[in-house]
């Protein structure tokens, strides 16, 4: 048996993968010792096809690996949900969702752990008010100064809306009135005159 | 050596320019007073002839601030705060308009600009006028040089000379964003002509008949301006920002939205004086509100007291110039309002409460409580905190909640009005022409809960809403074609162009509606049925949102002319094509900047945006699928196209028509 190392054949299997089990990586060494002839006819023809279907045995075992597609982790969803209508206080006028600045990731973190914790979107809402007061509600709260802000545009519909209307209603009242009637004097007053106009 | 002597010249020159310009301006101002008092008419003609002139010498001055920025002189304070020698020629030129001082330059530009314009265009058409409108743009003039020159002027030098600038904001290094504030100020500035043209209207007792339709032109241009601006910042956000919208209720938004809601209802509502002689008061009230806004909104994000109460007290000496400012131009105005507003009361009367007129009055109320509230949730914050110290935030959730049903009856009342005539409408005509848009309304709103999982009612409100809008304007052009062909027997396609052509001020109008319909559609579709995720992504991963497959393919350095970015790339499996996120770190910048990759065609966008490396070759990436956003651009493109459609209508339009009927009529 020729053993030289020409016709020693050493190649690996590699690939590297995620599933429910976490990451890992597969690695299998192969190794294929072959005589000159079948060297020889590796080398013409076999060897092309030998590597194509490795890697196919290759893409085979790798394939269902890889395009099992990335899911989103639900915690971070739950997160975001909570995080878009938290105000990152440094920033301006940007939730923290958004808000690349080291505030708002600190700020995201904790609503993750509170969320693993089991907290309700109210308590963690709460936890960061009483932290920061009612600045961090992108939504002002119904109470105290932010009630203005959610009676006004109400408010202000009625009292426009209310003017429109008193214009519109007494821009109709005031049509002209019609002509009063003339009187048997003025009716012959104007004949006469029409007379003198064009005899 | 020589050259940078030079350079170093021109930049004193440009502000001796700027001065000059002041002192112009000051003599266009009170040339008319002066003319009037002692009894020289000729001398008000200085008023236009220094139009011309303040134009020239500011024009001088910005150039010179141009070529300082081109040829990176830094010895110029604001040059070196804003560019830097790696900067791009592009960036450089758009620098100019990158800070606070640039800024305030560029918008006194375009008010010289405008000035000039006007009194160009007025010697012939109301010479009478000119001098009173031109003093009024020349204070105008006065107050904002006296800002730039006295508190924030872009000359001041830097001593000692630093070898390199900052960096222009890279926020700013968009081409979106170079053309944005350009076109904003166009908007903003350009409502100074109708606010000009009222208070001379006020002064000289200028019937309004023959004012209202130059007053229209120049409004429907500005509005025109600041809906592209308004546009090209909604197009900006979307592209630079890397959060998969366009709009977020920042205040800095709502500053140029707001002037933007009261000219949409300036420009109905002239519309109304100018056919039926009625709100004539309303209508100066809205045009001194409208520039009035459009100057709230330039001091709003130009004064920094937006990002804190606390900015605005850093120079208390610009902070009071600006509220000085403000103050004497609200009162002034509306002082004059006071005292002349009730020359041209002689109104007519409404015959009837279903009548275009009274459902435009209508339009201006639901337009007037938009912006009111806008008004009261952008300063609402700001005051509470002046005045109490408490601190609250007014935020994108709380707008989107009251200002959405004011858009979706704004919308409704848009689909209705125009079928409506004019005085008195018929309404057993106008139940039958609502039928069946009505129909296909409501079956598409049901379509919506049906087939979409829809989140929110506005969902099928909104597009049921937009459909019955859209088949009203179907339907009613194809009635006028209809006729048309009845009468003439046109083929199709003359009779499309003749009709549209024929009266280009209504379809004008016509197609601006469509274009906001198309935009609605678009906000319906992204507002409400955006999907997205947020994974991590190593080289060969994949991701599915809404049945789009991307596949993460790795990450690459890139180097751009004054930045390295790390360059991702995802190919779109459905497809194939790629989308390209970066990363950019700008040099003489800290904190890295995001560039979205988007994949856009009619249907759908899919945005992605890289935002940080969580270890090795794997990535945090946030995948949007938006549907329709593509609508919005569309919309806005087709809103100006009307726009200009209508403008091109000859004034004398109405008798040349009547003429071409009674032609007709003979044959």
């Amino acid at each position: 048996m020729d053993s030289s190392p020409r016709n020693l054949y050493s190649f690996s299997l590699e690939g590297e993968g995620q599933d429910e089990g976490g990451e890992y990586k597969i690695n299998i060494p192969l190794t294929l010792t072959l005589s000159r002839r079948e060297r020889g006819f590796l080398d013409a023809y076999l060897r092309p096809s030998l590597l194509t279907g490795c890697s196919i045995l290759l893409a085979l075992l790798t394939l269902p690996l890889f395009a099992a597609p990335v899911t989103e982790d639900p915690l971070e969803r739950q997160m975001l949900d909570i995080a878009k209508d938290l105000r990152c206080a440094v920033c301006q006028n940007q939730p923290i969702s958004e808000s690349n600045a080291d505030l708002a990731r600190d700020m995201r973190r904790i609503v993750r752990e509170q969320i693993e914790a089991g907290k309700s979107r109210e308590e963690i809402m709460n936890y960061f008010v009483e932290r920061y007061g009612d600045y961090v509600l992108l939504n002002p709260p119904k109470r105290g100064p932010g009630a203005v802000i959610w009676l006004a545009p109400i408010a202000l519909l009625l009292v426009v809306g209310i003017s429109g209307f008193v214009f519109l209603r007494n821009r109709l009242k005031s049509t002209l009135p019609s002509a009063p009637k003339l009187s048997k004097d003025d009716v012959a007053l104007v004949r006469a005159a029409r007379k003198q106009e064009n005899p | 050596m020589s050259a940078n002597l030079l350079s170093l010249n021109l930049v004193e020159l440009g502000q001796y320019c700027a001065f000059l310009a002041l002192l112009v301006a000051l003599v266009q101002g009170l040339a008319p007073a002066v003319a009037h008092v002692w009894r020289q008419p000729r001398l008000a003609q200085l008023s236009v002839s220094g139009s011309v002139a303040v134009f020239a010498l500011t024009s001088l001055g910005g150039l010179s601030l141009i070529h300082a920025f081109v040829t990176s002189n830094f010895s110029v304070q604001y040059v070196a705060q804003n560019s830097n020698t790696l900067l791009p020629i592009f960036y450089k030129v758009a620098a100019l308009w990158g800070g606070h001082e640039g800024s305030l330059y560029l918008w006194v530009w375009v008010l010289t600009l405008y000035t000039m314009v006007v009194g160009l265009h007025g010697r012939k058409q109301y010479p009478e006028h000119l001098p009173v409108i031109l003093a009024v743009q020349g204070w105008l003039i006065v107050g904002f040089f006296g800002l730039i020159l006295f508190l924030s002027n872009p000359f001041d030098r830097l001593f000692p000379i630093p070898a390199d600038g900052h960096d222009l904001n890279p926020l700013l290094q968009d081409p979106g964003m170079v053309f944005h504030p350009p076109m904003l100020y166009l908007g903003y500035v350009g409502f100074s002509v109708p606010f000009a043209f009222a208070m001379t209207a006020l002064i000289t007792r200028w019937r309004s008949e023959l004012w209202i339709g130059l007053v229209r032109r120049w409004a429907l241009i500005a509005w025109g301006f600041l809906t592209t601006g308004v546009m090209l910042g909604g197009w900006w956000a979307y592209y630079e920002l890397g959060w998969g919208g366009y709009w977020a209720w920042d205040p800095v938004e709502n500053a140029s939205f707001m002037p933007w809601l009261l000219g949409t209802a300036l420009v109905h509502s002239i519309t109304v004086q100018d056919r039926r002689r009625m709100l004539h008061a309303w209508n100066i009230f809205l045009v001194i509100s409208t520039f009035a806004l459009s100057l709230l909104g330039t001091f709003l994000v130009r004064s920094g007291v937006l990002s804190s109460v606390h900015a605005f007290a850093v120079d208390p000496g610009r902070g009071a110039y600006i509220l000085a400012f403000m103050t004497i131009v609200l009162t002034v105005s509306f002082g004059i309002f006071m005292l002349r507003g009730r020359y041209q009361q002689a109104e007519e009367s409404i015959t009837s409460l279903m009548s275009r007129e009274s459902l435009f009055v209508w339009n201006n109320v639901l337009f007037t409580v938009a912006c009111a509230s806008v008004l009261l949730g952008t300063l609402y914050p700001l005051a509470l905190d002046t005045f109490t110290g408490q601190k609250i935030t007014v935020g994108a959730p709380y707008f989107n909640i009251v200002m959405v049903p004011i858009f979706l009856v704004i919308v409704l009342l848009m689909a209705v009005g125009p079928l409506v005539p004019w005085r008195k409408a018929n309404l057993e005509r106008l139940r039958a022409r609502l039928l069946w848009p009505l129909i296909i309304g409501v079956a598409a709103a049901l379509g919506v809960i049906l087939f979409l999982s829809a989140v929110h009612w506005t969902g099928p409100a909104a597009a049921g809403i937009a459909i019955f809008a859209l088949m009203n304007l179907i339907t009613e052009f194809a009635r006028a074609i209809r006729q048309r062909r009845l009468q003439l027997h046109e083929p199709l396609a003359k009779a499309c162009a003749k009709t549209v052509l024929g009266n280009r001020r209504h379809y004008g109008g016509m197609i601006v509606h469509f274009g906001i319909v198309i935009i609605a559609l678009g906000l319906v579709g992204s507002g409400l049925f955006r999907s997205e995720a947020s994974v991590n992504m190593a080289p060969g991963d994949e991701v599915e949102v809404a049945g789009e497959r991307l596949r993460f393919e790795g990450v690459t350095p890139l180097r751009g002319q004054n930045y390295n970015a790390m360059q991702g790339r995802l190919t779109l499996l459905n497809s194939g094509r790629e989308v390209r996120p970066e990363r950019r770190t700008y040099m003489r910048q800290e904190a890295p900047m995001t560039e979205s990759g988007i994949d856009s065609t009619l249907l759908r966008d899919v945005y992605v945006a890289m935002t940080d490396s969580t270890g090795g070759d794997r990535w945090a990436v946030h995948v949007y699928v938006n549907p329709l956003v593509r609508l919005i651009w569309i919309g806005g493109g087709i809103i100006l196209a009307g726009l200009l459609l209508s403008l091109s209508s000859r004034r004398r339009a109405r008798e040349s028509e009547v003429s071409v009927g009674t032609v007709e009529a003979t044959k």
